[in-house]
């Protein structure tokens, strides 16, 4: 074999040159370009994944330099995807890498899982990686999630192909009420890398067909170096999996008076709610819904519309685990659009 | 029928841990009574909180809270880690 750029790689039987050409034709996503996204990136970047999307709002900060180890301290107070970007193309000239610098939220997830492979989770909040896990739900895009803090560190590649597939939730139903994270826990550079190469591995294996390790949690204990594994199945009250809906309240447009009262939420974009909306409707974001819930009453009657049922589903979700009486309007703007 | 415990993370300190549940205790209930068990105790402070979250876990699978525990059995915890 002629010496190039991945020889070393498709050298390995289970890449060989069609691996190689399928790691070249795959398309990924990473959100959060923190500690775990500066472990992974390099690897992925090596490798000659074809596309990687970088997605992240936040900006560099001091107390990240310990871990985000492909930042300096020049880069303070840029763009954590943007930087990112800068290294990579300079790694690679070969590939593409595309650097988002929104927040990765339910109103452009859904999208971006859907034009991916697979969605390599780098956050750092039991909310946004519920929200990564709905959005790779929802499209049935497999996910590689990870997480490290202290000494601790999990893994999983949860495929999202089959409704008996599990996902995030079905294993971390919940997250306790208060939950430390890495300020508050402490967290070592090396161990985040541990963990972030153990991801950029599953990516590699998923991209190249390999999925014997797929739909497991790896839990590693950094600290004595230990390693255990467990498999991992849908849990049977999993309200993300589609046919566990049904446990959610629905209502239909017409049966609306059939509710003593009720507040109508349109949790749509601003540019869509001012083209139209349902009459009577309230306009709110999905976050600002759930965090301002204490501007209504747990007796009140909270129909939460968007453009289908997806967001919505989702926030009814939410709303009903903190007690709220919470419908999801049964086809959404577009049902109600299309019978007026 | 007894459990014993094998914590990770933040629930290591329940390492070594042993409860005496009924016979084809659910995993819901063990669980339920593991909390009864350990929020009195001055060494456990806050664990409680953590272990509703907690997920349980056999010594090759994660478990539903619906699976039943039919004899003595080692249940590894599994506490959420949300950093990177």
């Amino acid at each position: 074999m002629v010496a190039n750029r991945y020889s070393a790689q498709q050298t390995l039987p289970e890449i060989g040159v069609a691996g190689q050409a399928r790691i070249a034709s795959s398309k990924i996503l990473v959100v959060g370009c923190g500690g775990l996204a500066a472990s992974v990136l390099p690897y992925l970047a090596a490798a000659g994944v074809g596309t990687i999307t970088l997605i992240d709002n936040d900006v560099i900060s001091i107390s990240n330099l310990n871990r985000q180890v492909l930042f300096t301290e020049s880069d303070l107070g840029l763009n954590k995807a943007l930087i990112l970007q800068q290294q990579l193309e300079k790694q690679n000239s070969a590939i593409s890498i595309i650097a988002l610098t929104e927040k990765f939220d339910l109103l452009n997830g859904i999208e971006l899982a859907k034009a991916h492979d697979l969605v390599i989770d780098c956050t750092d909040s039991y909310s946004s990686k519920v929200t990564v896990n709905y959005c790779c739900i929802q499209t049935k895009t497999p996910l590689v999630f990870a997480s490290v803090l202290g000494w601790d560190g999990q893994i999983a590649l949860l495929t999202m192909q089959e409704t008996a597939d599990p996902c995030y939730k079905c294993f971390q139903k919940q997250a306790p009420q208060s939950i430390n994270n890495c300020s508050m826990s402490g967290i070592l550079g090396a161990s985040v890398n541990l963990i972030g190469s153990h991801q950029a591995t599953l990516t590699i294996q998923y991209l190249l067909g390999h999925i014997h390790n797929a739909n497991f949690l790896y839990v590693f204990d950094l600290w004595n170096l230990e390693q255990r594994k467990f498999k991992l199945s849908k849990r049977h009250d999993c309200r993300f999996h589609e046919h566990n809906q049904n446990e959610l309240n629905y209502i239909n447009y017409s049966e609306l008076p059939k509710l003593e009262s009720y507040i109508l939420i349109d949790i749509r974009t601003v540019a869509e709610w001012e083209k139209g909306h349902l009459p009577g409707a309230k306009h709110s974001s999905p976050g600002k819904l759930i965090l301002a819930k204490q501007d209504y009453a747990t007796t009140d009657n909270l129909v939460i519309y968007c453009n289908q049922d997806m967001l919505s589903q989702l926030v009814v979700e939410n709303l009903q685990n903190l007690g709220y009486k919470a419908f999801v309007l049964k086809g959404g703007y577009a049902g109600y659009s299309k019978n007026v | 029928m007894q459990v014993y415990f094998q914590g990770f993370g933040s629930t290591r300190a329940l390492s070594g841990y042993s409860l005496q549940v009924a016979e084809k205790s659910s995993v819901a209930q063990v669980k339920t009574a593991l909390i009864k068990a350990t929020q009195d105790q001055e060494k456990y402070t806050g664990l409680d909180e953590i272990l509703v979250a907690t997920a349980f876990a056999s010594e090759t699978h994660v478990f539903d809270e619906n699976d039943i525990i039919s004899e003595d059995t080692i249940i590894n915890l599994l506490p959420p880690v949300c950093g990177g």
